[in-house]
């Protein structure tokens, strides 16, 4: 008979391999009598970590628990992560959304708010009282009067890179920075495009564009990727 | 068919309602057959402004809750021959007892026998706006070149540009030529392009405005007020003419002609 799971050794620790076919509780009962040498040989003070792997098959939240709980009852035995190779289509849908630039083409007005999920590039001005929001960075080609909120969930390697040439406000998570320019009678040209980011200290900073690249690298790369488990 | 304008600014005292009398009065000179409708439910001033008060016997709620018929209700303005007409607010009642179906119904009603149904409307952006917004087909937003007015101005194109609607025509109303010379204030182009909508005319201000609304008769009346030119003007814009731009000195014309033919 073909096992459904497999206990491997890898230089990362030990792997479970679930064959996708199998029924669940089939995989719990096997599982249980392969890890059954490890929970001895497994010491107190050095728990072994497990890494579970299951293929082309999706563990629910409540398979997760019950595998967990099987493995690390009574032993001294953990469970690492439960990789899948699969993700359901509505996280893949969130994950997509969370990543890709949102492009608007609009004048933002007073009263006005554009909201969208990961980075926002808008194709207008944004007049004073309307607000831009993002979860990710803010890019806006056009005149920031009103409110750039960058990072809007917490995101905090956010910016916002816009002409701040006006009376504007920038937020990034939850910090908050004033721009005020003494003289705003508007001059027309003189562009100062420049970007605002959160430093280690989490401060507020205004950098020139050209920092860009230097303060946030990974900045128009989609890095990391979807995790499984 | 007629079609019906709502004129709106947002915020107060920019001369929403004079500008509504005298476009209504400039309108009627051109020989079209104009219907104002006052929709400042409980502040009427357009009758007054018209020097139409005392006529009043029935007023827009009456009609709309079934008390009088429309034709009862319309006062028409002596100085014109059956050009100029007016349905008055009530004076008694608030903003919230009409809805927006009904008044929709009404101007329907009203499209049929004018050229032009001109709302005016109240400020803020409640109810008796949105009442007044959800009838017309067009929109002529009046600003000043006040901070304030503009931002207002700038709320009101967001919400207006929602509709069907879709983008109003500005008039930049009581330009003070000094001021706006000197640089002290927002100059009509600066104002155009912050606000990015279409220019449709701009109104000098002018002591004679005041002094006309409060004898009851619009300015645009007087053929060589400056303020009744800019009225007038516009008037010609709204049906379709090309009028140049009104200057504010006349060595700065080549200026305003670019402005204006842009």
């Amino acid at each position: 008979m073909q096992k459904v799971v497999t206990l491997k050794g890898t230089k990362d620790g030990f792997q479970l391999l679930v064959d996708q076919a199998a029924a669940f509780q089939t995989v719990l009962d096997e599982m249980s009598k392969l890890i059954e040498p490890l929970k001895k040989e497994a010491a107190a003070d050095k728990p072994l970590e497990l890494t579970i792997k299951t293929g082309n098959k999706l563990f629910t939240d409540r398979e997760k628990s019950e595998t967990i709980a099987l493995i690390e009852d009574k032993s001294n035995l953990k469970v690492k992560n439960i990789e899948s190779e699969v993700v359901t289509i509505d996280r893949a849908l969130k994950w997509h959304n969370e990543v890709s630039t949102k492009l608007q083409v609009s004048t933002v007005r007073s009263g006005q708010m554009i909201k969208v999920e990961g980075d926002l590039v808008l194709v207008g001005s944004v007049h004073p009282g309307g607000t831009v929001k993002a979860t990710g960075s803010i890019f806006i080609l056009g005149d920031l009067r009103g409110t750039a909120h960058a990072g809007a969930e917490g995101k905090e390697e956010s910016v916002v890179v816009a002409n701040f040439s006006y009376n504007a406000q920038v937020r990034i998570v939850d910090h908050v920075h004033v721009i005020e320019q003494a003289d705003i009678v508007a001059s027309g040209s003189a562009s100062k495009v420049e970007v605002v980011y959160l430093d280690d200290l989490h401060i507020l900073r205004v950098s020139p564009l050209s920092d860009i690249k230097n303060l946030r690298p990974e900045l128009g790369y989609v890095t990391g990727g979807l995790i499984n488990g | 068919m007629g079609k019906a304008i709502v004129i709106t600014s947002g915020k107060g005292g920019v001369g929403k309602t004079t500008s509504t009398a005298n476009l209504g009065t400039a309108l009627a000179l051109q020989g079209k057959k104009i219907c104002l409708v006052d929709m400042d439910i409980g502040l009427r001033n357009l009758d007054v402004i018209l020097g139409l008060e005392n006529r009043i016997i029935y007023d827009i709620v009456d009609v709309i809750e079934g008390r009088a018929k429309l034709h009862q209700a319309i006062i028409k303005d002596k100085r014109f021959n059956d050009q100029l007409f007016l349905l008055p607010a009530a004076q008694n009642a608030d903003k919230n007892v009409i809805n927006e179906e009904q008044m929709i119904e009404l101007v329907a009603e009203l499209n049929k026998d004018y050229d032009y149904v001109l709302i005016d409307c109240p400020a803020g952006i409640e109810q008796g706006f949105k009442n007044s917004i959800a009838a017309a087909d067009d929109a002529i937003l009046i600003t000043t070149p006040e901070i304030s007015a503009i931002r207002d101005a700038d709320r009101i194109i967001g919400l207006v540009e929602q509709t069907k609607i879709g983008s109003p025509k500005l008039v930049i109303n009581r330009i003070r030529k000094q001021m706006m010379q000197k640089g002290e204030v927002m100059d009509i182009d600066e104002i155009t392009r912050h606000l990015s909508v279409e220019l449709l005319g701009i109104v000098f201000e002018d002591d004679e405005v005041v002094r006309s609304s409060n004898k009851g008769n619009p300015v645009a009346l007087d053929p060589d007020n400056i303020s009744s030119q800019g009225y007038r003007n516009i008037a010609r814009r709204i049906l379709g003419e090309t009028v140049p731009l009104m200057t504010l000195k006349e060595e700065k014309k080549s200026f305003w002609q670019k402005l204006f033919n842009k």
